[in-house]
């Protein structure tokens, strides 16, 4: 090993970028579009449905349940339909995505103290969203037939000093067991928070494992790789010499998108930023590792875009980065474990959002580690025996 | 010139067949994004991993554990003993919510005091906090109106001729069951159809030019206009099996519905095509390496085809100027197109608004294209 020699590749390695224009866009403007893109647009929150409603009782009752829907902020009232036909008109062309059909005698009925059906049409088609806007009309209406019942006893009961006259004085504040719920880590729930981390690491990922695949495959096509081959340089050589470049250029990258999220965003990373680095260098011998297989499987650099297409697409959707895993078949849930972008996400959102240490994520560091490990070996010794 | 444009089209065939790549994006591909998306990619959220720290221990704060495990969403990881225990399951990430049931809960909600029960939820992810939170709430009232009921009817059953009580009645249409992946295969076909019409066609154009064998081309007694066409039409072809694929594959394989006209879809789908095939072309001519067209194809038409087209991601959400951008997506209206037909099975005098303006996009950008070419050949 001489370091002489393994400056220069190095130095050639960074000429040969530096004159490679096009590759600019793809280290410092694709971060920073992922980011706008997935910390703006990704987000499943509904609010402002768009809402129809169809009042058969049309009284005070009934106005009042639909002003319950109005002022919550998740329902837009948007549509008054006039029939059950115009409805569902409205849910067939798409302007609506749910309508609230109230019927004829709902305050008289609910005066009796009967048992009333509101019926909710509701789009399936996105059943997420779908799931969401029901579990809203739920908590609206629960909340609104409690509130019936209390107006529904008369006022001499509430005098009594036991249970109806302890509730009465209570029920305007909350509900008999009152939800608390507590929100950790992300308290407003903001898809920034959730995705910048996931995008450093999709970053990481998509850059080093291009330009590594790219560049030794570039070499390949055009023939130098054998030029370079029969100098005194050692292959051990020529690796680390092709290899630093891309390491430096991943953690440039990596700084990059922080002082982006820190300074666009907002987003702070709470854990240590030095086992951010540490887990980042691990990750790389995976991603160095993932390339320069590509780079053995590939004749041209097509080829090689096309296999580094097919391998982002499959690691970003599949490892937890945009995607929850919890909710993929077993099956995937499993293939998940062989690949090391599902560690690096865990353990960068870790230090972000949880601000947690060693102690918590110390087999998710192992594991990238070994995983990487086990990529850069398996994959060396295959370019060793294409190369001799 | 009819022969002309036919020899171009049997050229460009040829070439597909022969190139192991081009056929592996062509069919691979779709099959291949239809099981991601379809199979492993699931939104509906169920069996979120739950643990419980129950300090009270009596029958009402067993019941409401029941309720969260019956209901289908969540799932019992753990029952706790201790407080120390919260912070490391949710740092560990091993659940998802926390439920904690204070002392003497059933006691005090006995009396009538609102008694607090503490949910502790991971909004690392807050896309699925979000869901968590609405079952969360859901379940929580459910339990608290119930508990009213039955200690209204037994301590004061006499004042109440009757308890009133209102009942929600969902009607769910177009996809009963919520599956996801009725909501996915609609839109990934014009995610498909964006995939072949721009980074097939504009790779296949720039690497010609690559190779030098444009020129060859030009020197022929062909006329650009007809280049183009006896380009594009093998696309096109390709476009309608992978079309056809994905709707055969979602139906039997998926069990994915199909309610309205096919023949409808096939019209439509062409207009979306035309618009496609014509940013194909266009970014051919800008780019001169297979590298950069598939890099602008991918950055400038696929990213956002995906991600702000409302395929998974509701556009209602978004802040208004990606809303704003959104509207220069020819695929957010293909895929409200593509849902009304195979959803909802509804026809042309509800999708015409989507229609006429795919109509024009196509016009706006084959026109943008052809002129762009004629300068770029002359």
């Amino acid at each position: 090993m001489s370091l002489r020699r393994i400056l220069a590749i190095i130095l050639k390695e960074l000429t040969q970028l530096k004159r490679d224009k096009k590759m600019y866009p793809l280290l410092f403007s694709a971060p920073i579009l992922q980011l706008i893109v997935l910390g703006y647009a990704a987000n499943f929150d509904i609010k402002h449905i768009p809402t129809g409603v169809l009042d058969m009782d049309n009284t005070t009752m009934s106005r009042q349940y639909l002003d319950a829907f109005a002022f919550n902020g998740y329902f837009d009232i948007l549509y008054r339909a006039h029939s059950r036909q115009e409805l569902c008109h409205l849910l067939d062309t798409g302007k609506i995505k749910i309508g609230i059909d109230i019927p004829v005698d709902f305050q008289k009925n609910l005066k009796k103290g009967a048992s009333v059906q509101v019926h909710v049409l509701v789009d399936g088609a996105d059943s997420n969203s779908a799931t969401i806007g029901l579990n809203y009309v739920s908590i609206i209406s629960q909340r609104f037939s409690s509130n019936l019942i209390l107006r529904s006893i008369d006022t001499a009961a509430f005098q009594s000093n036991d249970f109806l006259g302890t509730w009465r004085r209570e029920i305007g504040k909350s509900m008999l067991v009152d939800d608390a719920l507590r929100i950790w880590y992300n308290p407003e729930l903001s898809s920034k928070q959730f995705f910048v981390p996931g995008v450093i690491c999709m970053i990481l990922l998509i850059v080093t494992t291009n330009l590594t695949a790219l560049s030794l495959v570039r070499e390949k096509e055009i023939g130098t790789l054998e030029q370079i081959l029969v100098t005194p340089v050692r292959p051990g050589e020529i690796l680390l010499g092709k290899l630093s470049p891309f390491i430096i250029i991943g953690f440039i990258d990596v700084m990059f998108i922080l002082l982006a999220a820190m300074i666009i965003f907002d987003v702070f990373i709470k854990g240590s930023l030095f086992l951010l680095f540490l887990s980042a260098g691990f990750f790389l011998f995976s991603t160095l590792g993932l390339g320069i297989f590509i780079s053995t499987v590939s004749r041209t650099q097509e080829q090689a875009m096309i296999f580094l297409f097919f391998l982002v697409l499959n690691m970003t959707m599949l490892c937890g980065v945009i995607f929850p895993i919890e909710n993929m078949p077993k099956v995937i849930q499993w293939i998940t474990y062989l690949l090391p972008l599902r560690y690096f996400a865990i353990i960068v959102r870790g230090l972000f959002l949880k601000g947690v240490g060693i102690a918590v994520l110390w087999d998710q560091i192992f594991y990238l580690f070994l995983c990487g490990i086990v990529i850069f070996t398996l994959s060396l010794s295959r370019m060793k025996k294409k190369i001799a | 010139m009819f022969r002309r444009i036919y020899v171009v089209v049997v050229k460009e065939i040829t070439q597909i067949v022969r190139d192991p790549i081009a056929l592996l994006l062509m069919f691979i591909l779709p099959a291949f994004l239809l099981f991601i998306f379809g199979f492993a990619i699931n939104l509906d959220i169920r069996t979120i991993p739950l643990a419980v720290l129950d300090h009270d221990k009596t029958e009402n704060s067993r019941v409401l554990v029941d309720r969260f495990i019956t209901s289908g969403y969540f799932k019992l990881k753990q029952r706790l003993s201790s407080e120390d225990q919260i912070n490391w399951l949710l740092d560990r990430g091993e659940v998802k919510a926390i439920i904690k049931i204070p002392a003497n809960f059933q006691r005090e909600v006995f009396k009538g005091k609102s008694t607090p029960v503490q949910i502790i939820i991971d909004g690392t992810d807050n896309n699925t906090a979000t869901v968590v939170m609405g079952y969360a709430r859901m379940i929580m009232q459910q339990h608290s109106k119930d508990v009213l009921f039955e200690l209204l009817r037994t301590s004061r059953g006499a004042i109440l001729a009757g308890i009133p009580t209102l009942d929600v009645r969902p009607n769910i249409w177009y996809n009963p069951e919520l599956r996801s992946i009725n909501f996915m295969v609609p839109g990934l076909i014009g995610i498909i159809m964006m995939v072949v019409g721009v980074v097939n066609m504009s790779v296949s154009i720039v690497r010609e030019k690559e190779r030098g064998t444009i020129e060859a081309i030009m020197v022929s007694p062909l006329r650009p206009f007809e280049l183009m066409l006896g380009k594009i039409i093998p696309y096109i072809l390709i476009a309608f099996i992978d079309l056809n694929l994905i709707i055969l594959l979602g139906k039997f394989v998926f069990h994915v519905p199909f309610r309205g006209s096919f023949l409808l879809f096939l019209f439509l789908s062409f207009l979306f095509l035309a618009s496609a095939l014509s940013m194909g072309l266009f970014i051919s001519s800008i780019a001169k390496t297979c590298q950069v067209a598939w890099l602008i194809s991918f950055l400038a038409t696929i990213l956002p085809s995906i991600i702000l087209s409302g395929f998974i991601f509701p556009i209602s959400n978004m802040p208004k100027i990606i809303q704003f951008i959104s509207y220069f997506l020819p695929v957010r209206y293909f895929i409200v197109i593509l849902r009304g037909i195979i959803l909802k099975g509804v026809g042309l005098s509800v999708l015409y608004p989507q229609a006429l303006v795919l109509v024009g996009f196509a016009a706006v950008l084959l026109a943008s294209c052809s002129l762009r070419f004629k300068k770029r050949l002359a």
